[in-house]
């Protein structure tokens, strides 16, 4: 596998459960050393300067981790005197702003709520500054809101403070509302890597058509240049490949024919595959 | 490297369950010396029995030496136990909570957190036996006052006079450090093989246990084996309170001790740098 990350950007990093994601974002932290190969973070090898790499990135991998025991503002502080972070108290300050913690830090974390630890965490992976962030699956367990208030964050920290963010998932449409480019690992192996746009281009589409009539359909399809894009003919549905510009069209010939429609739905190519993948781990897309 | 050995000293002190050492050794200490205060003149004609026989005692040989000698011999099983109670949870503990991984992919190599977690370790066993230390020797003299120290051995008898009785305290309480710092390391070793923290400690009381009974055991086949174990060089403190001392077995003993934390040290950087994390 041969993934390069371009500065400032969100990166997705998507497979469905036991692709190897977590495995590799381990690696990238020298938690999990690999069989072979190298990685190199900002230039610098993990494995000979190990300290160095890891200097710039900060992470939540699988869960945030805290000492539970203490409190928000105690785990923040043993972990800037870690990284010997200059300014303390005011960068504590800072992170715990930028998370919305204010009020709560001299609590302890025991008595903090999934996704208050989940923005406690962002707040440990940011108080370092590093260049790098690395989120492992990071809306697991969070509500709705709590998930919009995330990728809400994530789009901050790229836009306002320049922040490189690597974010795992095994959601399709998570990663296409943030990420600006992205790869699909299952396997342990990289599938398919390149821009969102790119690889959810809206061309070549599945465009599936629902109706009654599906062999009316066909025959009406037959006589037109739509012929050729037909791929499938059910009794209550006919699928075609599309672009999404054609579909007007389309929907306008089937109301001059007075055809029933019930539904024209959209699947991406990537889409597609990545529902394959994925059926076995039973996953959402 | 200090930066790192604060973070554990903290981690430490700021566990409720370190302080159940601090809390047992007081609790302990105390009874006794008030058990002793209040009925430690029959205590002592209960023990000098045997001696009456052959001996005329006059005088009260109950003195603060004393007592510090008896807390000593008892808390001799307990020690370890909450030595192993903190040192056990240095690694796993953090490796079932997690937070290992917070500590891991931080900047430093695993060298440098292992030997910060056993300084720290170290440090906090030698806090506890200072708190033993105070309580015991300080609190016996301020409450029973000083006076010559009669040790009573299996097949002997042995009187220090009081000027001659302090400094071996003292080397009796490195020597002690010595013991319990093996007990850290074999903790610490142990802690390095797994991902729950009660393993650890249950396994180093399991093995002081049992080699702590092969070394009482008069069966020849042990006493074989015995030398090797480190547990016989642990109870090396008490040759301190001989007269003459025989210095060579105190030393063998030092150096078979220190050899063994050098050993568990060792095993645990290995396997600690070896280890792949995937809790």
């Amino acid at each position: 596998m041969n993934l390069e990350v371009k500065q400032g950007e969100i990166f997705g990093f998507l497979g469905p459960n036991g692709a190897g994601k977590s495995t590799t974002l381990r690696m990238l932290l020298s938690l999990i050393k690999p069989s072979s190969g190298n990685i190199q973070v900002f230039g610098k090898s993990l494995l000979q300067n190990r300290e160095a790499a890891l200097s710039n990135i900060g992470c939540i991998i699988e869960k945030p981790d805290f000492y539970l025991y203490m409190t928000a503002a105690q785990n923040l502080k043993m972990l800037a005197q870690l990284n010997d972070v200059k300014n303390s108290e005011q960068r504590i300050k800072e992170v715990i702003d930028l998370v919305g913690l204010q009020g709560r830090q001299n609590d302890k974390v025991q008595t903090y709520s999934h996704g208050m630890k989940q923005r406690l965490g962002l707040a440990q992976a940011l108080l370092h500054n590093p260049q790098l962030v690395i989120l492992d699956e990071p809306t697991t367990g969070l509500d709705p809101q709590g998930i919009i208030e995330l990728r809400y964050l994530l789009l901050r920290l790229k836009n306002e403070f320049g922040k490189t963010v690597v974010l795992s998932s095994h959601i399709l449409s998570e990663v296409e509302l943030i990420a600006d480019s992205m790869v699909i690992m299952n396997k342990g192996k990289a599938v398919a890597q390149g821009s969102v746009k790119q690889l959810l281009s809206t061309e070549n589409l599945i465009v599936k058509i629902e109706t009654e009539e599906a062999q009316q359909v066909r025959s009406i399809l037959n006589q037109t240049p739509f012929a050729n894009v037909i791929e499938k003919t059910e009794p209550q549905s006919i699928s075609l490949k599309l672009s999404r510009s054609q579909i007007p069209e389309l929907n306008a010939l089937l109301v001059e024919q007075n055809i029933q429609v019930f539904g024209i739905s959209y699947q991406r190519p990537l889409e597609e595959y990545f529902l394959k993948i994925t059926q076995a781990g039973n996953v959402h897309v | 490297m200090f930066r790192l050995l604060r973070v554990e000293l903290f981690k430490i002190f700021s566990k409720p369950r370190s302080y159940i050492g601090f809390l047992a050794i007081a609790a302990i200490v105390m009874l006794l010396e008030i058990a002793l205060y209040i009925d430690g003149k029959s205590y002592i004609s209960f023990i000098l029995q045997s001696l009456e026989q052959s001996f005329a005692v006059q005088g009260n040989l109950l003195n603060g030496y004393l007592v510090c000698f008896i807390i000593l011999q008892t808390l001799i099983v307990q020690m370890p136990l909450l030595v192993a109670l903190v040192t056990g949870d240095l690694i796993s503990g953090e490796a079932a909570s997690g937070t290992l991984r917070l500590m891991l992919s931080r900047p430093f190599s695993r060298t440098q957190i292992l030997t910060a977690k056993f300084a720290a370790g170290s440090a906090y066993t030698f806090v506890l036996l200072l708190c033993l230390g105070v309580l015991a020797l300080g609190g016996g003299v301020l409450l029973f006052g000083e006076g010559d120290l009669i040790v009573l051995k299996s097949d002997s008898l042995v009187i220090l006079r009081s000027n001659d009785v302090l400094w071996r305290y003292m080397a009796a309480l490195s020597l002690a450090f010595v013991s319990l710092l093996t007990v850290a390391s074999f903790a610490l070793m142990l802690s390095c093989f797994t991902d729950n923290s009660i393993g650890p400690i249950v396994s180093s009381m399991a093995v002081i246990i049992l080699f702590t009974i092969i070394g009482t055991l008069d069966v020849p086949l042990f006493d074989k084996i015995k030398p090797f174990l480190f547990t016989t060089h642990m109870i090396i403190w008490r040759n301190l309170f001989d007269n003459p001392i025989d210095k060579l077995q105190v030393y063998t003993s030092v150096a078979v001790l220190i050899f063994h934390i050098v050993l568990f040290y060792t095993i645990a950087l290995i396997h600690f740098n070896r280890k792949d994390i995937y809790t």
